[in-house]
């Protein structure tokens, strides 16, 4: 409790005084990506905009989520964001303190992106939108949607995505408006034609939300059937993927802090916070999504808990084996997993292991920090083991106990009293790691906090919040081990 | 560009690792003064870094509390490694200290010395070599968590390694490679650790 209210305090003095410290240089406006040349630029990392941005020199790329662009330049990380134009007018970015410079840098049409071999279902797709082409209905459905984000949002959600057909499972990236969350339900300019598409030809898509970066190889990996993200068809990428017909339009803007737009500091503290809160939260229901980010974190720490436990103590006992063999390779074993950082072991389950299978995220999540962690707890049991006295085990066997009884009745009990410090550690460490699942796919806490601050262009309020939120999951687990471990000690 | 990545991450680990066992050592001493709000502040700041994720903390950071200062990426991302693990190697110490016993302190007393002499010549030596081992694990666990800063757009060897993989849409190879390469990271750096440890163990100590 007491840091919790630590961490408030702190986070409010240190928010009033880094909006204080906010510059007020003299405007420059670029007009040009020349221009940019000594300034530092936020964009999506490994994009086709990176890469032509990095062919200029001189200019300080910030690769970042797409999410993370406009809160980059608000909070002065990046003195300028690259965009789509799209994105910037449909978010209205204009009214929250951000200024349109120029625009139409790499002007091309998106595409969606099938596997090579899936020339079927690529000519299905072409076959529909070229029929939606000629009798003219595409084009008044695209202009609804770029003139009418509301309504048109409104309307998509009275269309979901059909539930019947043939599975087809859809990759793509949050990105306001072509594809975001509204009341917990995917929808966007892209869902929606994508929803079209699959009622006319049967089939029901699943979306799965993938790391930009990530989509092609994810494609490749047969983790995805198509990707449905506004991607540009380069000759790099047709060389990797089969692109469908074009369907979309679209150029980059460059944007930055709009110098005349005043900050809002004036309001008092409450009125701030209530502000917040209306704003992060109950807009759009997205407490929701928080709460669906939140089990999500408890499912999978109590899920990968448990199977870190089980292969800890297999691996504990494979470990003290007398047989120098097993107890050789699983120490390399060990030592081999616990070299590599769990995001590391992660990614190499999701897209190298399990890139054949058919798994959730949250499935080889559990694998990943199992496999982790169970290394890790199996160290920590081994050193458990290894405090027991010999003598005990002596004992036990002079007293006629078999070797499994010496083991549960003798040292076992002492075992357990002995690891828990050091187990609950572990255990907090664990739960606190699996933020970083949101690189494979996965929505938890961290992740929703992140589409909430893509939407909501409010660094603040949603960081905070889910920082408590893991503070009180830590102790409460912390709590439930201290407890534990005084039933423990006080039946000595 | 892997090579870069890679220097990065030895950049970010090694500053990280020194500026944590200074606060580590600072934090420590407030934690076992006998002053009780001074000792309370510690135990707060100990807990709260405890029970923050590291991405969260990074994240806040980043985007709050050094926002607009003209800080460099890298230099917070160590600041933040630093106060993060920090807290941990204060424990760590104080386990260190507290392991050795009572009578020790005593016995430096009766002979005349200082407290802080006794800290240097008595009580330091015994608690390195038990802290050691603790100490080599919370590092290798540094050195790994690195890995998350490509976050905030910090190129290090992991970043470095997704940024080909979106350039050459090959997944297998630069993830095997990074993890290879963390591996060799973490086997040097525990080389390193069981040196220092031999030659600190008195009985092993050959000169």
């Amino acid at each position: 409790m007491r840091a919790i209210w630590a961490y408030l305090i702190l986070s409010l003095v240190l928010s009033a005084c880094s909006g204080a410290g906010a510059e007020s240089e003299a405007e420059f406006a670029p007009t040009c990506i020349e221009d940019l040349s000594g300034h530092s630029v936020a964009l999506p990392g490994g994009s086709s905009t990176d890469l032509l941005v990095s062919s200029y020199p001189g200019i300080d790329i910030m690769r970042v989520s797409l999410g993370d662009i406009p809160i980059a330049v608000k909070s002065g990380r990046a003195d300028f964001g690259l965009l789509q134009e799209v994105q910037f007018d449909a978010n209205q970015m204009a009214r929250q303190g951000f200024k349109k410079y120029f625009a139409g840098i790499l002007r091309g049409s998106g595409a969606i992106a099938f596997r090579k071999d899936d020339v079927a279902l690529c000519d299905e797709f072409n076959h529909f939108l070229r029929a939606m082409k000629a009798s003219g209905e595409y084009d008044r459905w695209y202009n609804c949607w770029l003139h009418n984000l509301d309504s048109m949002t409104v309307e998509a959600g009275k269309r979901p995505a059909p539930q019947e057909g043939k599975k087809l499972i859809v990759g793509i990236t949050l990105a306001h408006p072509y594809i975001f969350l509204q009341q917990d339900a995917i929808t966007g300019i892209e869902p929606d034609l994508m929803n079209l598409f699959c009622r006319s030809a049967g089939y029901s898509p699943e979306y799965v939300i993938i790391q930009f970066p990530a989509l092609i190889p994810s494609l490749n990996a047969n983790k995805i059937d198509l990707i449905l993200s506004h991607l540009l068809v380069t000759p790099e990428r047709a060389k990797q993927v089969l692109f469908s017909d074009e369907y979309m339009e679209g150029g980059l803007c460059c944007f930055g802090v709009d110098p005349q737009w005043g900050a809002s500091g004036g309001q008092g503290i409450w009125t701030r916070t209530k502000e917040n809160i209306r704003h992060n939260l109950i807009e759009e229901d997205r407490w929701k999504l928080l709460g669906n980010g939140l089990i999500v974190t408890l499912e999978l720490s109590l899920l990968s808990l448990l199977v870190a436990i089980l292969l800890g103590i297999l691996l504990c006992y494979l470990r003290m084996r007398p047989n120098a063999v097993i107890s050789g390779t699983t120490r390399v074993f060990v030592d081999v997993v616990r070299g590599i950082p769990v995001l590391v072991i992660l990614m190499i389950m999701f897209y190298v292991i399990f890139a054949k299978v058919n798994m959730s995220g949250v499935a080889v999540s559990i694998f990943g920090f199992g496999l982790f962690f169970g290394a890790c707890f199996s160290e920590v049991f081994r050193s458990g083991m290894m405090s027991v006295d010999n003598g005990q085990w002596e004992a036990g066997a002079a007293l006629g106990l078999n070797k499994m009884q010496t083991f549960r009745l003798v040292a076992f009990p002492q075992v357990l009293r002995r690891i828990i410090p050091v187990f609950k550690g572990e255990v907090i460490a664990l739960i606190k790691s699996t933020s970083i699942v949101g690189y494979v796919a996965v929505l938890d806490l961290t992740c929703v906090g992140d589409i909430i601050r893509t939407r909501t262009l409010d660094a603040f309020f949603p960081l905070i919040l889910v920082s408590i939120i893991y503070i009180i999951l830590s102790r409460l687990s912390g709590g439930l081990l201290d407890a534990l471990d005084r039933k423990l000690n006080a039946s000595k | 560009m892997m090579a870069e990545g890679l220097g990065v991450t030895v950049e970010i680990s090694l500053l990280s690792l020194l500026l944590a066992t200074v606060i580590g050592a600072l934090i420590c001493s407030l934690r076992m003064s006998s002053n009780k709000v001074v000792s309370r502040i510690a135990m707060i700041y100990i807990e709260l870094m405890r029970s923050l994720p590291l991405l969260l903390l990074l994240l806040v950071m980043f985007y709050l509390v050094f926002a607009s200062s003209g800080l460099d990426k890298i230099h917070i991302t160590v600041l933040c490694f630093s106060l993060y693990f920090g807290a941990y190697i204060s424990e760590i110490f104080r386990s260190g200290i507290e392991g050795v016993d009572k009578g020790q302190w005593e016995a430096g007393a009766a002979l005349g010395m200082s407290k802080g002499l006794v800290l240097r010549k008595i009580v330091l030596p015994q608690m390195l070599l038990r802290i050691l081992p603790v100490y080599k694990n919370q590092m290798a666990a540094l050195i790994k968590a690195t890995s998350i800063v490509g976050y905030v757009s910090v190129m290090d060897l992991t970043k470095a390694s997704d940024y080909i993989r979106s350039r050459t849409f090959d997944a297998f190879f630069p993830l095997l490679m990074t993890a290879l390469v963390y591996l060799l990271l973490s086997w040097l750096f525990g080389l390193a650790a069981d040196a220092l440890e031999k030659r600190l163990t008195p009985k092993r100590r050959t000169l």
